[in-house]
């Protein structure tokens, strides 16, 4: 056995394990393998707050890479719910980037149906829209924390639009992709104003916890001072605290 | 020349050369692949993930976000097949085989329907000189022509579920080495040491290419390390 290796523990229906695949090295008689739906593996990994990984670029690096020694093997965990341990010996020979997702997760992306056909190639500029909203999220994560409802929230905008751009491929995939791109556009548009939402209601939230924050502070302030009052009969008022506004949405 | 040129899926189309198996055929197929490949690795063509080459097919991948199918379907139409080399092929090997009964499982058996002596049917495949015509069905297993008519047989009724690592195997006009234990149908006719596919090795992982030539040397059981 090689000395790094995956142990499912429980496996279950629609259950897979899937890397990336071994690309430009078929004709040495190796299968390429790697994920069954590219869309989707791309989604599972913005769901899980992944680099945002360049397939193509994988791909063709990939002989490269194993030229040079550096195997590159990105694992996706796909929307199947199991449990496993990854056994990481040796970092040199299995360059892993392991991607796991919390229960919650896995959860709403299979309720959500993120397996489904592969919608590739049909309306470029909903990729492009697609793009900019992975962008979006992976920006509003990086900032900012989320709670657990907000996760599940942004998840919802993120599927909703990603089902929407997808009926739209589809449905524009032989007509006249002009009306295709204008609806795309369209669409971008009202996620964008959902996103934009999202940011104002955690920047809210955010700056609502921090002022209670502060409140709880002032107020601790002013019972420690009314109790050194009480012992040097000195009157000192807590001093006031402002906290900033929300910052608006440009600042992403 | 190329036939046709068909789309296989919306990521990849298929260069049909005809339905003939010749080694003309299959080096104007591998010509195009190593063209393919310098052309992909140096980006000027953009896109190409995956050249696949077989006997007389030539399976082109490709990336829609950087390309698409009637974009390589006009470069390869316009590349001269004729002015191409086959570059990075044509190397000349020798590999050892053992024609031991312990190894040539089938040869009792080929004897029979060949109507041919096993030392017939040994020098026959010692003196033909195999040509690699592509390498597939598992890391670095060749599909070398092409035998000597004499030997020409038909795959085992029922296969093998293991064939023995290094077997050296024959069916219809051609021959075969199997660089792994995997399941099998040829006929079996004798084993070699030789590794064909080596993980290890980082440059060159598989010891035949495409357009390889290939002569087999007979060696007693005590020389097969």
């Amino acid at each position: 056995m090689e000395q790094s290796y995956f142990e499912v523990l429980r496996a279950g229906i629609n259950s897979t394990f899937q890397d990336k695949g071994r690309f430009g090295v078929q004709y040495m008689g190796l299968a390429p393998g790697g994920a069954m739906d590219y869309q989707s593996f791309l989604l599972s990994n913005v769901l899980l707050n992944n680099d945002n990984v360049n397939y193509y670029d994988y791909r063709k690096n990939f002989e490269h890479n194993i030229i040079n020694g550096m195997p590159t093997s990105l694992v996706k965990q796909s929307t199947a719910l199991f449990n496993y341990i990854f056994h990481y010996v040796d970092s040199s020979i299995f360059n892993t980037k392991v991607f796991v997702a919390s229960d919650t997760f896995l959860k709403r992306a299979k309720l959500n149906g993120i397996i489904r056909n592969n919608p590739y190639n049909m309306l470029d500029d909903a990729y492009i829209y697609d793009e900019k909203t992975k962008i979006f999220i992976t920006k509003l994560t990086e900032k900012l924390t989320l709670s657990k409802d907000q996760q599940v929230k942004l998840n919802d905008i993120f599927f909703a639009h990603y089902n929407m751009m997808r009926d739209l491929r589809l449905q524009f995939k032989n007509e006249d992709k002009e009306i295709g791109k204008k609806a795309a556009k369209e669409q971008w548009s009202r996620t964008e104003q959902q996103l934009i939402m999202m940011l104002n209601d955690v920047q809210r939230s955010k700056y609502n916890d921090e002022k209670m924050k502060m409140r709880k502070n002032m107020m601790n302030r002013k019972i420690k001072n009314e109790k050194g009052d009480l012992k040097n009969s000195n009157n000192k008022k807590p001093v006031e605290v402002d906290v900033e506004e929300p910052l608006d949405e440009e600042a992403f | 020349m190329i036939k046709k040129i068909t789309n296989i899926s919306d990521q990849g189309i298929i260069c049909d050369f005809g339905e003939e198996v010749n080694k003309d055929i299959n080096k104007k197929v591998i010509s195009l692949f190593n063209y393919l490949k310098e052309k992909s690795n140096n980006d000027e063509i953009k896109g190409i993930y995956n050249v696949i080459p077989s006997y007389n097919k030539l399976v082109v991948h490709f990336d829609l976000e950087k390309n698409n199918s009637n974009k390589i379907k006009e470069i390869i139409s316009s590349v001269d097949l004729k002015k191409l080399t086959t570059s990075q092929s044509g190397k000349a090997w020798t590999i050892p085989v053992c024609y031991d009964d312990e190894f040539a499982l089938d040869l009792e058996n080929l004897t029979k329907s060949l109507k041919l002596s096993k030392e017939e049917i040994i020098k026959t495949h010692l003196e033909t000189e195999f040509y690699v015509y592509m390498i597939g069905f598992m890391p670095g297993h060749p599909y070398m022509g092409d035998l000597d008519k004499k030997l020409f047989t038909s795959r085992l009724q029922s296969p093998r579920v293991q064939v023995p690592i290094g077997s050296v195997a024959i069916a219809e006009k051609f021959c075969i080495i199997y660089p792994y234990l995997s399941p099998g149908g040829w006929n079996i006719i004798g084993r070699t040491s030789v590794k064909l596919f080596d993980t290890k090795n980082l440059t060159n992982p598989c010891l035949f290419s495409p357009g390889d030539t290939i002569k087999f040397k007979k060696v007693s059981k005590s020389e097969l390390k």
